[in-house]
This record gives C-alpha cells, structure tokens and sequence, in this order.
C-alpha cells in the first residue's frame, strides 16, 4: 500500500479516498435508472 | 422467434465487468449515505492487532449478538457468565463489572476451546480504534470489528453483481470489444489508490474508469480521459466516486 498519491492535507488529517465497491455501484445506479 | 443467444450475450458481457467489483480491503463502505461525491473515500492503516483480528474475522469466529461491548469494556472486569458450544461455534455470555453490562458473543469453538475459556473465567475485552479485541491469558481470542474496523478489514472478500440497463450494456459490450479495457489497465495497483491520480489503481478503479470509457460520448483512450469524464458530467450525477475514512 502507499499513500504518496494522496493529497498531502487530506492524508495528514487521516483521510484516505479510494475507490470502493460501493461508491462503484452507487455512482451506476445514481447515472444508470435502469441498472439493477 | 428471436436469437436469445445474440439478446443475452451483452448481459453476460456485462455482468462479467461488474462482477469485477470485488475487492479486499477497504472495500466496505464505513456507512452507506455518508456524503456523496468528491473528497470522500474510505480507506487507512492497518495495524497489527487489526491484521490479526481480521483473521479472525474473515474466519467468520467473532460476532456480537447481543448487548455492546463498549459498555461491558467501559465496566472494567469481564467475566465470563457462560459458555455454550454447539457446532463449531461457542456462544459466550459475557459480564461487566455493573449488572447492566452484558454482551452476548459468538465465535469459533475452536478459539474457546483452545483458550479454555469456561464459565467464572476472567478475560479482557480491550478497546482499539477499530473495535474490541476479546483477550484470555495472553491470547486474541475474537475481534470484534466496529464500522471502522469493518471498512478496513484486510481480508473481507465481498462481491457485488450489478447489471447495468440495457443501452449501459450495449455501450459497455462494444467498449469491452476494444483494446481500451487492456489500455486502462495499469500494473501499478495500490489498494488505496487516490481516484483522481494517475500513480496507481486499484481494481475498483479499473472497473470504473472502464465504465466510464464506455460511458463518455468523448473519446477515452487512456486513464486521465477516463477520469476526465467527470468533468463533462455534472458533479450531482457523475462525480468520481470514494470514501474516506478518519
């Protein structure tokens, strides 16, 4: 794991963004109605 | 009559891609609703105990049914009211120092027996940022992961199957047919790869930034288009997805 691609304050506040599963399927069904 | 074969190949085009929404890590969202859009994400440090933990965990031998930990922690000495063990699972009724604290947990017979946990026994339950360890004699019997430590369990293996509506699937079955999908890909995969960099990638992001090559009206030949594609999007509808965590 490395964390060098996160912005530096963010980081430093302990916040860590990443991709997730979740996020995937709730950015599909927020663009896709008809994804089930 | 009409071809099935040609109607249902896309579908299972499609699901394949998103079934590839499976993760290990901080796959799990630290509460579904929190915030939506950019600047949020979830991820962090893994400690020792919560590798060991994890372990634990993902063996399925630590689950609280009933009562709360905190209180039984926050108590001081913890007892052990009683032991039941059916299977290959213990159920262990234990006692704070205050009759109002009380949890009831389960967790692998194995873990019990190996501890000799019984009845009257004395063990600690130990608070860490990311849930309880229960300890005996030395020894992490069981944890007990809290949202925290759910979002970062290491060794979570969860699987997601969406199927996307039909024209998403047409789009997303005539992308997979081009070498774009190959071309997103990169080798320098970093579980906690930031959503908007280039650095590193982690699966999810693969999968999204494939989607969103298939998605987008403009061209995407490689990951910075694929994350451009937000820009040409509103924030409310298409801003690249993450958590935090804290």
């Amino acid at each position: 794991m490395a964390f060098d691609d996160q912005p530096f304050e963010r980081r430093m506040a302990g916040k860590i963004d990443t991709v997730t599963v979740e996020s995937v399927l709730r950015l599909v069904h927020r663009r896709d109605a008809a994804a089930w | 009559m009409p071809d099935e074969s040609a109607t249902m190949k896309p579908i299972v085009v499609t699901t394949a891609l998103l079934a590839l929404l499976v993760f290990t890590g901080s796959a799990r969202a630290a509460g579904e609703g929190e915030g939506e859009g950019e600047g949020e994400g979830e991820g962090g440090q893994a400690s020792t105990a919560l590798s060991n933990g994890s372990a634990l965990a993902a063996e399925g031998s630590a689950a609280v049914l009933y009562g709360a930990l905190s209180v039984v922690a926050a108590s001081g000495t913890v007892m052990v009211q009683s032991v039941d063990t059916a299977g290959d699972a213990s159920v262990v009724v234990l006692a704070g120092a205050s009759d109002a604290a009380g949890a009831t947990v389960r967790f692998s017979s194995r873990a019990a027996r190996d501890a000799s946990l019984v009845a009257g026994a004395s063990v600690n339950l130990v608070a860490i940022s990311t849930g309880y360890l229960l300890v005996a004699s030395g020894k992490v019997l069981a944890f007990f992961p809290n949202e925290i430590g759910k979002a970062l369990n290491m060794f979570a293996y969860e699987t997601r199957i969406l199927a996307p509506g039909i024209i998403a699937q047409a789009r997303i079955a005539a992308m997979l047919a081009s070498s774009t999908p190959q071309r997103l890909h990169d080798a320098r995969y970093n579980m906690l790869a930031f959503p908007y960099a280039l650095a590193y990638q982690n699966s999810n992001q693969w999968v999204l930034e494939t989607y969103a090559a298939a998605m987008s009206d403009l061209p995407v030949e490689d990951r910075a288009q694929a994350q451009a594609w937000r820009s040409t999007t509103s924030r409310s509808s298409a801003a690249w997805p993450a958590r935090s965590t804290r």
